[in-house]
């Protein structure tokens, strides 16, 4: 228990000796002559006092005037409950910021939840308090540092908005860290439903991080998966619908096609399956639709928009030892069917016959064979059907040039650290697009087939942490899936894209909701970091206008089962903890003030 | 009697109504002078006409005796001849009267007022009494004449005086030689009014008590903490007027009155309860008349 304004008790004293005076006050009552008293009962409940003194007599007025009296100054003595390991002096709240936190299980949704929490921490701060807010989204952000001004706080509060993004909670902690960590006795508190990525290292310094899980429910189905495919019957789009929920669940699924519905039925998918459907679209249509009518609580992952085009979706077969930036940026592409291997299967080795089941082979500092596959792309090793004959590595050579064309559109070597780069010589037909000091950077060949070789390994160096390193897949992709895509790319929720521009130029980005953004470009480029709601972006007016479409693809987004505890790497799991904060008490105080008011005013009026 | 003294008690329609009427009481009184009602007389010109059975209040003189002696049971002759009924009327003028819109007061004096039509026309013997400090009565009137003093003394009457009701019921029993019938008209603010009525009953008169009450008495519009004064003690009640209180008073108001009522109907008396601004005709004819007071 605690009192922020402990002060205020004492005008319990002369408020309350007051109301006992006027009791002690002997009642003027007005002389009335009856014709005979001795019919009228000796009844005296005095509601009113306003002369001389007299004995006090018991009287419910004046114990419930007391009553409500006391309920009111705890309430201006700002009563609270205090519990123990809830907020210190010092605080960061995070608020998750992610798709999941739209899961409608609980009222109004999760991020909802969030927020009204994040405003009822603000108003329990004490004086001298400090809180810092964080929203943690596909790009965690701090909306308001550590200050202790509530107004700003609650200005905070009111400006966290929630994306379709997958959220980076991991980092979001890492900020909080840096604003509290060596704070004594400081807390972070995370305001999540627990569905994010796993949690790397974080150092915890001294501060405890309070997790209070959010949601209720796992019931979702979502569209998983969406593409198109020519086929001897024409054009096919092929629709894959999940439950992440722990219960059977059933849906209508509608394909539509240019915003007609091609296909419609109701299918019911067992928990953690996967039901597909092949539906026949027209041959010529732009856009193709998949939608659920009973999605569960997630909304965000009940449709999915690609091109009509074929083109647009792309089977990618990766060579590699592992390669988490890999991976990571080729799933976040709508378009990509991605597989997995450490070495190339038999039936994908070129034979001179046959067709490949993949568009794309990447090998990832693995040496380059002869696949069937139209594209091959090779980071680091060359290997003896590159287009290069490999040489020595030279350290961290200075970039000299690029050629912002093609593949390289967009791509910036500039500030970024690249640890050993082969020395390299073209073969006949590589195209030089982009050199070092120590020779070809990286090169592109394109018949007979679409080969590009970057002479460095990703894992050596940071550029899969640069703009640069998303730009680049997403053109090899477009490289390999061709340049028939009618304007439309497609991209996951929370992705950045960069475009070339004039510095100081403007590109206006029209969001789903119609809403526009101008983007100032700098250092030669437009970064567009905010696709992080479902549906179709144009970026660009008039026919340089390109349109993108944003999906939902995250299975961690879309399974919405709130976790209970998270590990964090290095560390202990958070668990969740119970709602644990100062509980002030003067709403519920005044609530009572005004109950028992009401009651006195009932006995006043019956009496009078 | 004039139309101008009429008019002070009784309105013109109000006579018209009580001309036609006739007192009833129950029991039969000696008279002492000839009248319009049948009555038994001993002496000169009385006719025998019935026996009937001795009730109470009878003249003993009057009963059978060798009848008693033979039969055991009490037998009261009759006889067939004209008596006058002396009736009192006697009207409550303490202080406690001078209350209520229209005051009971002047609704005690018109109702007396009225028995005095209803009697001078029956050819009855009336006296006015007042039950006040200073004692006041008529003398036994008869005819048009007499009523016409009857009014003239009650238009004279006044509420006064620091003394309960029933101590001025009893003064007046003791100067009420001929028994008869005894209209008191009281507001009966007074606890000990009942004996008082016995004690009437007692000496021989059928006792009619028309309890007048104002219509604030009978539901009190009051609120507030107030000091009751009774008007005729001047001893003071501290109250909150409120519902609880008001409802104790209807109460004890009911029971007082039911006890006044059977206090007067245990002597085969009459009771009855009137507003003091109800009309006198709408009185007699629909609450006198249709309890058989008068006929």
């Amino acid at each position: 228990m605690n009192f922020q304004s402990p002060l205020s008790l004492l005008w319990f004293l002369p408020v309350g000796g007051f109301i006992l005076a006027l009791y002690l006050l002997r009642l003027r009552r007005r002389d009335f002559v009856v014709p005979a008293s001795f019919l009228w009962p000796e009844r005296q409940d005095e509601v009113r006092a306003n002369s001389l003194f007299q004995k006090l007599k018991f009287n419910w007025l004046w114990v419930l005037q007391l009553l409500a009296l006391l309920f009111l100054v705890l309430g201006l003595a700002r009563w609270q409950m205090r519990q123990e390991n809830v907020q210190g002096l010092t605080s960061v709240v995070i608020v998750d910021a992610s798709a999941s936190m739209g899961a409608t299980d609980v009222e109004p949704d999760r991020f909802g939840v969030a927020v009204k929490r994040a405003a009822e921490l603000v108003a329990a701060m004490k004086p001298g308090d400090q809180m810092a807010l964080v929203e943690a989204g596909a790009t965690p952000r701090v909306l308001v540092g550590l200050s202790q001004d509530p107004a700003k706080l609650r200005q905070g509060v009111e400006s966290l908005k929630r994306g379709d993004a997958p959220s980076d909670v991991g980092e979001a902690l890492r900020l909080g860290m840096a604003l509290v960590g060596r704070e004594a006795e400081s807390r972070i508190v995370l305001l999540s439903d627990g569905c994010f990525e796993p949690v790397g290292a974080v150092s915890r310094g001294k501060s405890q991080i309070v997790y209070e899980p959010i949601g209720t429910k796992s019931a979702n189905l979502g569209v998983q998966a969406l593409g198109t495919a020519e086929t001897p019957e024409g054009l096919q789009a092929y629709v894959g619908i999940k439950n992440f929920g722990s219960e059977d669940a059933e849906s209508a699924v509608t394909v539509f096609a240019d915003g007609k519905s091609v296909f419609s039925e109701r299918v019911t998918v067992g928990a953690g399956q996967t039901v597909g459907r092949t539906v026949k679209v027209p041959g010529d249509a732009e856009l193709v639709t998949a939608k659920l009518d009973s999605g569960g609580f997630l909304a965000a992952d009940d449709s999915r928009t690609v091109p009509g085009d074929p083109a647009g979706s792309l089977r990618v077969l990766l060579v590699t030892k592992g390669n988490m930036f890999l991976e990571t940026g080729l799933n976040l592409d709508a378009r990509v069917v991605l597989d997995k291997a450490t070495a190339v299967p038999n039936t994908e080795l070129y034979t001179g016959t046959g067709k490949s089941n993949y568009d794309l082979v990447i090998f990832d500092s693995l040496p380059e064979v002869a696949v069937k596959a139209p594209a091959v792309v090779t980071f680091g090793a060359g290997g003896k059907d590159s287009i290069v004959e490999i040489g020595n590595k030279t350290r961290s050579p200075e970039i000299l040039s690029v050629q912002e064309t093609g593949i390289m559109d967009g791509v910036n070597f500039e500030g970024v650290y690249l640890e050993d780069v082969y020395s390299v010589t073209p073969k006949a037909g590589a195209q030089i697009l982009a050199s070092a000091a120590n020779g070809p950077l990286v090169l592109i060949k394109e018949n007979p087939k679409k080969q590009v070789y970057l002479g460095f390994d990703l894992l050596n160096g940071d550029f899969p942490l640069s703009v640069s390193f998303p730009i680049l897949l997403g053109n090899l992709l477009d490289l390999a899936a061709g340049s028939n895509q009618q304007g439309f790319s497609t991209l996951v929720t929370g992705q950045t894209v960069g475009i070339p521009g004039k510095d100081g130029s403007v590109l206006s980005v029209k969001e789903p909701d119609g809403s526009t953004l101008d983007v100032k470009a700098l250092n030669g480029r437009f970064t567009l970091r905010n696709f992080d709601r479902v549906g179709m972006y144009t970026v660009g007016e008039g026919e340089s206008a390109k349109r993108f479409l944003v999906n939902l693809v995250s299975e961690r987004e879309s399974n919405i089962a709130p976790v209970a505890e998270f590990a964090v790497a290095g560390g202990d799991p958070v668990k969740a903890k119970a709602t644990e904060r100062f509980a002030d008490l003067w709403k519920p105080l005044v609530a009572l003030m005004m109950g028992v008011l009401a009651l006195e005013w009932l006995i006043f009026m019956r009496r009078s | 009697m004039s139309e101008q003294t009429l008019n002070s008690l009784l309105d013109i329609r109000d006579v018209r109504v009580l001309e036609r009427l006739r007192l009833k009481p129950r029991k039969s009184f000696t008279g002492r002078v000839r009248g319009e009602r049948l009555a038994r007389q001993k002496g000169v010109s009385l006719e025998f006409k019935d026996y009937r059975d001795y009730s109470e209040g009878d003249d003993l003189r009057h009963i059978d005796w060798n009848v008693l002696a033979r039969l055991g049971v009490p037998i009261v002759k009759t006889y067939q001849d004209e008596e006058d009924l002396p009736v009192y009327l006697l009207v409550d003028s303490t202080a406690s009267m001078d209350y209520g819109e229209p005051g009971k007061l002047q609704m005690a004096k018109r109702l007396a007022a009225a028995f005095g039509v209803v009697a001078g026309r029956g050819g009855d013997s009336v006296q006015g009494v007042s039950l006040a400090d200073t004692p006041n009565r008529t003398r036994f009137l008869r005819g048009r004449r007499g009523v016409v003093t009857l009014m003239g003394w009650l238009d004279s009457l006044r509420a006064k005086g620091a003394h309960p009701v029933a101590f001025h019921l009893k003064q007046a029993a003791k100067v009420m030689n001929r028994s008869g019938l005894a209209v008191v008209l009281t507001d009966g603010m007074d606890q000990h009014l009942g004996p008082a009525l016995g004690q009437l009953s007692a000496a021989g008169h059928e006792v009619w008590l028309v309890q007048v009450l104002s219509p604030f008495e009978i539901d009190p519009g009051i609120e507030g903490d107030l000091r009751l004064i009774d008007a005729e003690s001047g001893s003071a009640v501290e109250i909150t007027a409120n519902g609880p209180t008001l409802d104790a008073y209807r109460k004890n108001l009911a029971v007082h009155n039911e006890a006044l009522k059977q206090s007067v109907l245990r002597y085969g008396g009459r009771y009855s309860l009137v507003a003091s601004d109800m009309a006198i005709s709408k009185v007699f004819s629909e609450v006198f008349q249709k309890a058989g007071w008068v006929e």
